[in-house]
């Protein structure tokens, strides 16, 4: 699959504005979101191909956020990647549960960031 | 639940995860600005090749201050960098404040157009440079930020040339020691990611600075890539060429720009100077072709940039000096054609010592000097100047008019000659020099001939005066005749028939004695209208002379004039001439009278008669022809004759004597008459104080006189028939020895000249030669006789000449010829010669 648009969903400023510069630079499009009820707004409004979810956010946390997407037919098919501090092996399941394609323990490096992407674009 | 451990956990990894992604970032940056910094260092590396490989002075003025200079800056005006940093304008240029268009330079502050104006500007050593100097605004935006000024110098390319290339040394430590500058900051600059800001300003702003020169260097400035493809361009480069940079960079090849003879010879040096660039040159004359297709003239200093396979090259426009060089060349080789081509004598000499720079060919054959000759001295080393003090008066009028226009002076030439020349001179500069030009007429001829014309007239107008006077004098001659024979019979008559003892008889014998006199005195006038002269006698003045002397008039004188001192000289064997006896015996008898009279205080009298051959004419008071003569001459060494008085010494009644005490006022009229008479000619020297020469010439004439004449017998020098050829080349002269020959029974034939006498020779044979020693053209009579016994040795032979014995006679006779015969001859003076030549 051919992925053009990612979705950032982290309501650390820091770590998302650098994850936007950086995918931007690669010649992605970038959209943020810094809370959970933001970021389905925008994986309704802007079609993302593939979502990169913080699990602790602000209004709505990531779980939640990956249910709804994941229930919902127009939403469903788009990759969730989700990329936490959370690293304890019940966090872990109850993220794959929610219906996230890959959960992603921090700190990551964004080389292996970019790479589980790179996986999706070779599918 | 979660525990502590696991909040605590969580919390790290979020930290860590920001931790990354910073460190990331800063990896990022840093290699960025590593790579900011390559940038730069190139940008320098590039700017300063250019800098340095400029001619061209370049510096950074703020509010009239020295901020930074280049090497070429420094040099042209010979101050040291640090000595020029912080210091004004004013040290190169002195006169600033009163200037307004000086002040235009300095203050281009105001506008963005390039301003170009030449100074002189001052030199540490107080001397000064000659520069183009240019201006620019170094922000057009910012003018507080100052100016770039280029200075450029012509007059001194090459030396120029060896300072770039120590200037370029030293711009490579200078971009060494900014380098290591840089890598501080790069240090400095991965610790401070804050600082990259400013790095990306000062980078942006080094980039502009750099620019900025190399725009306005004020020469048209390139960088060249190796495939010939201009990189960069400058304004003055588009100015150049007629093109945009966008239309030139990267778009478009030097060698576009390139007259097609030129061509070759440049792509060599770009190849060669990629291979090792001290074998291509450094700088050099091209012809450059514009857009418009106008062909300039471009002095190109081009170098590599260290490092690289690039080039950059400065392009000097020299197109009008070129011009202006080739205009004066060719003016100077005009002016050089004219001089040597001129017809007009004309030398270039020095102000100073008057040294010849240069001749051309007029002056040195009026001269007869060759080049070589003249060059490198002065007129007066070499006493070409024929009297100094007209050196020194034409000095001093040239110094006071700056020139001089026709001025008569002396000239001496190589043979010794004196020239009458006109000279006209002026200063010109010649070569970057003043020199003195001077233009010369040769005018001796000219007035040569003017003088000749001048005796001419003076001649002329003497035959005309004394012909006319001569009329007169005859008209009424002829008319006293008549009256006087009335006078004089009637007084006669009257004798007759007086009375022995009459007391009036002793007045008609004072009457007759008056009509007697004045009837001598018609009879000398008729001699002066040339009447009743008969010149048909054969006369030997030897003869008369010696008549006159044994007159009582000549004895009479001599009593009269005791302290005269009376001396004659005559040729034994005086040639004869035609004439009346009694006219040439009155001739004498006034010309010794005279010169008698002349020394009332005593003195001595010469009489003397030659003959003498005259092979050409002869100027004298009377214009003598060619031919053979017998010259009579009576001279004194009285009183002399006044300048003025000569010219009418030959007039009747003319005299300086006292009226009544001797003579009747005639007595040189009729010795005029007389000569005229015997179509002779008259020549009077005098000198006041030392006394007078009269000579007379009288054409001879080969007649005998009838009476017996005390001479050889001719039976002594009679010929036997042998053949002998006479060679002279005067036509006269050989008929009248071949005729007198023949007459003396000899054979005889004649040729016109030695060469003609070779050819008859080589069939004929001579028992001998009658040889004239003087022919023209041709071989005279020595080279003939050489030749002749070439053919015939020991061939007899006589010479003939009208010269005086000569070397060339003693060599011929030497060779083996026999006699020497001075012409003119009589014939028993050459029968002579001829006999004891063939008896011997």
């Amino acid at each position: 699959m051919e992925i053009q648009k990612i979705l950032v969903v982290d309501d650390d400023k820091p770590i998302s504005s650098y994850l936007q510069r950086k995918f931007a630079k690669l010649g992605y499009t970038v959209y943020v979101a810094e809370d959970g009820e933001e970021a389905v707004k925008q994986a309704f409004s802007n079609r993302p191909d593939i979502i990169l979810l913080d699990v602790k956010l602000p209004k709505m946390n990531g779980i939640e956020v990956c249910k709804q997407l994941k229930a919902d037919e127009t939403t469903k098919s788009i990759p969730v990647l989700m990329l936490s501090a959370k690293a304890q092996s019940f966090e872990i399941n109850e993220g794959l549960e929610a219906g996230a394609d890959k959960y992603l323990c921090k700190p990551m490096s964004f080389p292996d960031i970019l790479g589980e992407i790179r996986a999706y674009e070779r599918k | 639940m979660k525990t502590i451990d696991m909040v605590k956990e969580e919390q790290q990894r979020r930290l860590l995860q920001e931790y990354i992604f910073d460190l990331e970032d800063i990896k990022e940056k840093a290699e960025e600005i590593t790579i900011a910094h390559e940038k730069l260092k190139q940008s320098q590396d590039l700017i300063m090749a250019v800098l340095g490989s400029t001619t061209h002075g370049i510096c950074l003025l703020r509010n009239r201050t020295f901020v930074w200079c280049n090497k070429a800056f420094t040099d042209i005006l010979g101050w040291e960098l640090e000595e020029i940093i912080g210091k004004t304008t004013e040290m190169i240029h002195p006169h600033i404040g009163e200037d307004e268009k000086s002040n235009i330079i300095y203050d281009a502050s105001h506008n963005n157009k390039l301003i170009m104006h030449e100074y002189d500007l001052a030199h540490k050593d107080g001397s000064h440079v000659t520069c183009l100097v240019t201006g620019r605004l170094f922000d057009v935006k910012d003018p507080s930020r100052g100016h770039v000024l280029s200075i450029t110098d012509f007059s001194e390319r090459k030396r120029m040339e060896e300072e770039l290339r120590k200037h370029r040394n030293h711009l490579e430590e200078m971009v060494k020691e900014r380098t290591a500058k840089l890598q501080t900051a790069n240090e400095r600059l991965h610790m401070e990611i804050n600082e990259r800001r400013h790095v990306e300003r000062a980078l942006k702003e080094s980039e502009n600075w750099y620019r900025t020169i190399f725009e306005n260097t004020g020469t048209a400035t390139v960088i060249l890539d190796e495939n010939t493809t201009i990189i960069l361009a400058n304004d003055e480069y588009e100015r150049l060429s007629g093109y945009t940079r966008d239309e030139l960079e990267s778009k478009r090849s030097w060698t576009e720009f390139v007259v097609k003879e030129d061509l070759n010879r440049m792509m060599e040096s770009h190849k060669q100077r990629r291979i090792d660039k001290k074998d291509a040159p450094k700088s050099y004359e091209f012809r450059f072709r514009d857009r418009e297709g106008h062909i300039k003239n471009i002095f190109l200093t081009i170098d590599m940039i260290p490092g690289t396979k690039r080039s950059v090259a400065s392009l000097l426009d020299i197109t009008e000096r070129k011009k202006a060089e080739d205009a004066l060349r060719e003016s100077e080789e005009r002016f050089s054609k004219a001089f040597q081509a001129s017809p007009t004598p004309t030398i270039i000499s020095t102000i100073t010592d008057g040294h010849y720079l240069a001749v051309n060919e007029q002056w040195c054959q009026m001269m007869g000097y060759s080049r070589d000759e003249l060059i490198d001295h002065a007129a007066h080393e070499l006493s070409i100047w024929a009297y100094p003090e007209e050196r020194n008066a034409l000095i001093n009028n040239y110094a006071e008019r700056g020139f001089c226009r026709d001025e008569l002076i002396h000239l001496r030439t190589k043979s010794g000659e004196i020239k009458d020349v006109l000279c006209s001179a002026e200063t010109i500069s010649h070569k970057g020099e003043n020199v003195i030009l001077s233009l010369f007429h040769d005018i001796t001829e000219r007035r040569r001939m003017e003088e000749e014309r001048q005796a001419l007239q003076e001649r002329l107008y003497r035959a005309e005066k004394m012909e006319a006077l001569g009329t007169l004098a005859g008209g009424v001659a002829h008319d006293l005749n008549n009256v006087l024979g009335v006078l004089v019979g009637y007084s006669e008559l009257l004798l007759l028939k007086m009375d022995e003892a009459s007391p009036i008889r002793r007045y008609v014998i004072d009457i007759m004695k008056s009509g007697e006199r004045a009837a001598a005195i018609v009879q000398d006038l008729l001699t002066l209208a040339r009447r009743g002269v008969q010149a048909e006698a054969v006369v030997n003045l030897n003869t008369t002379i010696m008549d006159y002397q044994k007159t009582p008039d000549f004895k009479k004188l001599f009593s009269l004039h005791p302290k005269v001192q009376i001396k004659t000289s005559f040729e034994t064997d005086l040639l004869n001439i035609m004439g009346s006896p009694v006219h040439l015996g009155k001739t004498i008898m006034n010309l010794v009278s005279n010169a008698a009279e002349a020394m009332p205080n005593g003195g001595t009298l010469n009489i003397a008669t030659r003959n003498q051959y005259l092979d050409r004419p002869v100027q004298g008071y009377d214009h003598i022809r060619e031919g053979d003569y017998v010259i009579l001459s009576v001279s004194d060494t009285g009183e002399g004759i006044s300048t003025p008085d000569m010219n009418h010494i030959f007039e009747p009644f003319y005299t300086k004597k006292v009226m009544g005490r001797s003579g009747t006022g005639l007595g040189l009229s009729v010795v005029w008459g007389t000569v005229k008479d015997h179509n002779g000619y008259i020549n009077v020297q005098s000198q006041e104080g030392k006394g007078s020469t009269f000579t007379l010439h009288f054409p001879v004439t080969r007649e005998e006189i009838a009476r017996d004449r005390i001479s050889v017998p001719v039976s002594e020098y009679m010929g036997h028939g042998e053949f002998i050829l006479v060679v002279d080349d005067v036509e006269g002269q050989r008929e009248l020895a071949t005729r007198m020959l023949m007459e003396l029974n000899y054979r005889a034939a004649n040729v016109s000249s030695g060469e003609e006498a070779l050819e008859y020779l080589k069939d004929h044979k001579a028992d001998l030669i009658v040889l004239d020693m003087i022919m023209d053209p041709g071989m005279d009579g020595l080279d003939t006789y050489k030749r002749i016994s070439e053919i015939h040795p020991k061939q007899k032979a006589i010479i003939v000449s009208g010269f005086s014995e000569t070397d060339r006679v003693k060599k011929a006779q030497m060779l083996g010829a026999g006699a020497y015969v001075q012409k003119p001859y009589i014939m028993e003076k050459i029968g002579l010669a001829v006999r004891r030549e063939l008896d011997s």
